[in-house]
């Protein structure tokens, strides 16, 4: 595909999809969801390029639009 | 490579991409369908907008205007999408390749040798030469040639490039082995964004001197071929990567020198052709093309059809949902000022009025006061009315009242300037995420231009202490004059009535005293009603004229906000079964058959990443 492949497994919880998706590096209770908006916060600090690229999968996945806190 | 080898592959790869068209035709068809439908919900805004009263007419066609850009976004996206498939669609027999790189690097070389040409395209010194996109055929393939990227006053140039390039199937990128440039770099990167699979060419430039041996020349030529130096040139390369924010080591790179290639083409000795020819490293060039075409150019073909859907739709989803996150906040910032608006207006009303109040009942005072004296010394005095209205513009009655009001006026206006720029510094603060580049919408609330109509607001219209002046002189005319009248009959008659005199001379004091008091509570009851009056239209017309305004501005930005946000997620699913597409031809070309079965969603970011998402317990091959 001349792209990178990944796997995760789902979860119903978003929380935790996000967390699969984005890796060890984010703390899954740091990740702060208001799904009333369809916003989730998370601790991103400067981003590397791969992190950011892992956000933008996160939130195909999730319906979620993820933000810094 | 056998010729009838790659005929069979380009043939099968004619059946991909028709598939792939297949595939992005019924995706496009759906997409045009939520575009329409978020266009009409934009519309159905602009009507309601329009049909509500509205107090600040310039601000408002503002917001109209950014609202009939953002619908007429939705349209061009649309169109783009049809335009962009149907360009392909013209293309579908053919494997396309796109040569991209600065000016003299040495794509036109390249060109020629692959075609076997003249040397007329090639260019001598600096100027630029392909100034459009020329095709040529090598091996069954389209080789697509484009202006030169990073010229000086190129971006013309560029962007028939970057229009040609999305066609591409696999784009060959050449650059020297001179520093590496920023602006092609840059340009790099948007290639890299457009995910198509890139092998990067490294074009050693080492001049061959006509006047030396064909030893020496290709002493020279070998020279420059030192694997570290051009490994280090690469990784200087690659480091540009971090600067926007992509990954590049996957790419491939391959080293040639074209002159020799070049050279090659046009020696007529046969020991010249065959030696230039392997210092070149062209063969190794050639077969790596035909290699990718070999055992992956099935899939690019789908891949390119696909992509020229999925790369908008993910940018624009992505931009879609940071727009109305910026709707959102904006319209949250202005609700908070109205409810602190509003508090102000409750309090600035109550302290109005007993403002209002207070000056009424000193001047009241003040004016009761002087009607004794008044009256003593004005009985007899047939223009009694003229000195009273003498007195009154001497306490400058009429004159307090208008300051009282103005200054109510001024704090108001000071007020509403106040909230006007804590929106502005709220909103400029908010709207810190870039501008939407696909869509090319406007954020909905330019916050300089639109909170400046606060100053429209105040402006023009209401002079509210207008007319007290002549309310004030007419409430003082009339009756005044009767009462001094009666007290100058009683006078005529004559000394031995001097006793009834002094007694008609205190009736007709207390008469004139009583007309006075009669007289200032009127007029004082009239100034009090008419500064109500107007301390009323002052917050009726302006204040809540401003908050009714921003509730109507408010609307329009959460269902705009909704609007967005409902085509953004729309379109991820779209593009969601896209990615499920492309997942399950890539699993059916490598022979797979079946695994598509366990995967249960794919999320992209074309030519970078895919990621596969399993049902829990799942276990994917590793093969």
């Amino acid at each position: 595909m001349a792209e990178r492949i990944g796997f995760i497994y789902n979860s119903e919880n978003k929380r935790v999809l996000i967390s699969r998706v984005l890796g060890r590096e984010i703390d899954r209770n740091q990740i702060n969801i208001e799904e009333k908006i369809g916003v989730a916060h998370i601790p991103l600090g400067n981003a590397t390029p791969n992190m950011k690229d892992r956000v933008r999968l996160a939130q195909q996945f999730s319906g979620l639009l993820i933000m810094k806190e | 490579m056998e010729d009838t080898d790659l005929k069979q592959v380009l043939k099968e790869c004619s059946k991909s991409a028709k598939n792939g068209y297949k595939i992005a035709s019924a995706q496009e068809k759906n997409l045009n369908r939520a575009l329409a439908s978020a266009q009409e919900k934009v519309q159905s805004t602009i009507i309601d907008f329009n049909s509500s009263p509205c107090y600040a007419p310039e601000a408002t066609e503002l917001l109209e205007v950014q609202l009939v850009e953002i619908r007429d976004a939705f349209n061009r996206l649309s169109f783009a999408f049809k335009e962009d498939l149907q360009n392909l669609r013209e293309n579908l027999s053919q494997f396309s390749i796109t040569l991209f790189g600065r000016t003299m690097a040495g794509k036109s070389t390249l060109m020629e040798i692959l075609t076997e040409g003249d040397g007329s395209s090639i260019g001598k010194g600096s100027q630029r030469t392909t100034r459009d996109v020329r095709k040529y055929t090598w091996n069954g393939l389209e080789i697509t040639d484009v202006p030169g990227i990073g010229a000086f006053e190129g971006e013309d140039d560029e962007q028939i490039a970057f229009e040609a390039a999305k066609t591409a199937d696999l784009i060959l990128f050449l650059i020297t082995d001179d520093a590496p440039q920023v602006a092609e770099a840059e340009c790099f990167s948007r290639i890299v964004k457009l995910g198509k699979p890139i092998i990067c060419i490294m074009n050693v430039k080492a001049s061959i001197a006509e006047d030396k041996s064909l030893k020496l020349a290709l002493r020279d030529v070998n020279k420059r071929f030192d694997m570290e130096r051009l490994d280090k040139i690469r990784n200087q390369f690659l480091l540009f990567s971090e600067q926007f924010g992509q990954t590049w080591s996957h790419i491939p790179f391959v080293y040639v020198h074209l002159k020799s290639a070049y050279a090659a083409l046009k020696a007529e000795d046969p020991e010249k052709r065959k030696s230039f020819h392997e210092v070149s490293r062209m063969d190794y060039l050639k077969k790596r093309i035909v290699d990718q075409v070999r055992t992956k150019g099935e899939f690019y073909r789908i891949k390119t059809f696909i992509d020229i859907i999925s790369n908008p739709i993910l940018e624009s989803m992505e931009n879609l949902l940071e727009q109305s996150q910026i709707n959102s906040v904006q319209g949250r910032i202005i609700l908070a000022k109205k409810r602190q608006l509003r508090s102000w207006k409750d309090v600035f009303y109550r302290d109005g009025k007993a403002q209002i109040k207070s000056l009424i009942v000193k001047i009241k005072s003040e004016l009761n006061g002087e009607i004794a004296s008044f009256a003593e010394d004005h009985f007899d005095d047939k223009n009694a009315d003229k000195a009273w209205n003498k007195l009154l513009k001497s306490r400058k009655v009429e004159i307090r009242c208008q300051e009282l009001l103005e200054d109510l006026e001024a704090k108001s206006n000071d007020k509403l300037k106040e909230i006007s720029r804590e929106i502005t510094n709220e909103l400029k603060f908010a709207t810190s995420f870039e501008d939407d580049k696909s869509l090319r919408m406007h954020k909905i609330i330019d916050g300089k231009k639109l909170w400046d109509w606060s100053s429209i607001a105040l402006g023009g219209g209401l002079s509210i202490a207008a007319g007290i002046a002549y309310l004030v002189g007419a409430a003082a005319a009339g009756p005044l004059g009767w009462a001094a009248l009666a007290v100058s009959v009683i006078g005529v008659g004559g000394s031995f009535l001097f006793k009834s005199r002094d007694k008609k001379e205190f009736e007709a004091r207390t008469r004139l005293e009583k007309k006075l008091r009669e007289n200032v509570s009127q007029i004082c009851d009239t100034l009090e009603k008419q500064m109500n009056k107007n301390l009323d239209s002052l917050v009726s017309v302006r204040i809540e004229g401003l908050m009714s305004e921003m509730d109507k501005i408010n609307s329009v930005i959460f269902r705009l906000a909704d609007t967005q946000k409902e085509l953004a997620w729309e379109l991820n699913n779209h593009m969601l079964e896209l990615n499920n597409q492309i997942m399950t031809e890539a699993i059916r070309l490598i022979g797979a058959e079946g695994l598509q079965h366990h995967v249960q969603s794919v999320a992209r970011i074309p030519g970078n990443t895919s990621l596969i998402l399993l049902n829990d317990g799942t276990v994917f091959p590793k093969e």
